[in-house]
């Protein structure tokens, strides 16, 4: 899921009014982890997909 | 002098700028080069900038010359291709690019996203996405920014290689239409003005694309003109490559190297190699993604251009 215009308005929106609480930053931040990292297919890591030299021969 | 030291550090960069890029041609965004955007997330769009990539892997892989394992290597031009095409994906229907927000229709990201792209196209002889280097070629045409010289410099170029890939003379009418503008802001120090002002770094990037410009057409005006610009820099540049920054309109740090080398300029790029070989002024390395990118590509070019210096065959 890319970042798009509608929803980073509506993530800012979000931050700077409810996400003060700390119960919905948290609950932010679980929809997040889930939505992103362990709710997908492909593993992901943000230090990842780097360039290996061994992706020259692919 | 050791001249090598352009081309270590490109190959030093180039898994890194590698590493900025979406590879995976399964992607939707292959082919994209702002990772802030596509593996991040952190971004609404895709900086057009991050494109100019593609030109650097197109260097890499047209030109043998000593440690380039890149060279010829079919993966490397899939990504230099790639680059382009998600170059294409990201035009605006006006034929703009954004930088920094949607909808900016961006000069900047517009004039050197497209000069890298035909340069890139022009180096590898593909035509891919040629529809969409005319449309930003018209918005070019119609569009100025008359207050940053460097960027009219990189419009300028765009405009020359969009001729050279389409022979459509609109371009090349287009071009000298950009290079009158561009000559007409040099001042009568020699300098081209940078927001009202001089600044060394950007106006050693005028001079690079303005030499890039005069080596494709051997023109005297601007020879005399980027002469000028080069006197007018050339004693303001420390022994060890270094200048000055505090007072200059932008407070650039970096110099572009490639447009001194062009015009045989070879005293500055002695200076520059005295810094680089102490690791005591900015290079790529020091510096943040996006303003790797085209310091390490004029670096390449740098290399490239000295003869029988380098190992370049």
């Amino acid at each position: 899921m890319k970042m798009t215009t509608p929803r980073l308005i509506m993530l800012r929106l979000y931050n700077i009014t409810l996400g003060r609480i700390n119960v919905f930053a948290i609950i932010l931040k679980k929809i997040l982890i889930h939505v992103l990292i362990v709710g997908k297919k492909e593993k992901y890591v943000a230090s990842s997909k780097f360039f290996d030299f061994t992706d020259l021969d692919s | 002098m050791n001249y090598n030291i352009y081309k270590e550090i490109v190959l030093f960069q180039t898994p890194r700028i590698l590493g900025l890029g979406d590879r995976n041609e399964s992607s939707k965004t292959f082919g994209c080069f702002d990772r802030y955007y596509w593996h991040y997330k952190l971004l609404d769009i895709s900086n057009a900038r991050f494109q100019e990539s593609s030109f650097l892997l197109a260097l890499l892989y047209c030109n043998n010359f000593d440690s380039n394992i890149f060279y010829k290597n079919q993966s490397l031009f899939k990504w230099a291709e790639g680059g382009i095409k998600y170059w294409a994906e990201i035009q605006r229907k006006n034929g703009s690019f954004d930088e920094v927000y949607p909808f900016e229709n961006s000069f900047v990201a517009t004039a050197f996203s497209t000069c890298a792209i035909t340069e890139s196209m022009l180096a590898m002889n593909t035509e891919c996405c040629l529809e969409n280097v005319v449309k930003a070629g018209k918005w070019l045409s119609r569009n100025d920014n008359f207050i940053v010289a460097n960027q009219m410099a990189g419009a300028l170029l765009a405009l020359y290689n969009i001729f050279l890939l389409t022979e459509d003379e609109r371009f090349l009418m287009a071009a000298n239409d950009k290079l009158k503008n561009l000559l007409a802001l040099q001042t009568i120090e020699g300098f081209f003005p940078e927001y009202g002002g001089y600044d060394i770094g950007y106006l050693s990037i005028t001079i690079s694309y303005m030499a890039a410009y005069y080596k494709k057409t051997q023109k005297q005006n601007i020879y005399d003109s980027i002469i000028r610009a080069i006197d007018f820099i050339e004693g303001k540049i420390q022994d060890d490559g270094s200048h000055d920054y505090t007072q200059t309109s932008r407070g650039t740090q970096y110099l572009y190297p490639y447009g001194f080398t062009v015009m045989n300029r070879i005293n500055v790029l002695e200076k520059q190699l005295n810094g680089l070989e102490k690791n005591s002024i900015i290079n790529p390395s020091w510096m943040d993604d996006r303003f790797c990118i085209p310091l390490t590509i004029d670096y390449l070019q740098t290399y490239l251009e000295i003869p029988n210096e380098n190992d370049n065959t």
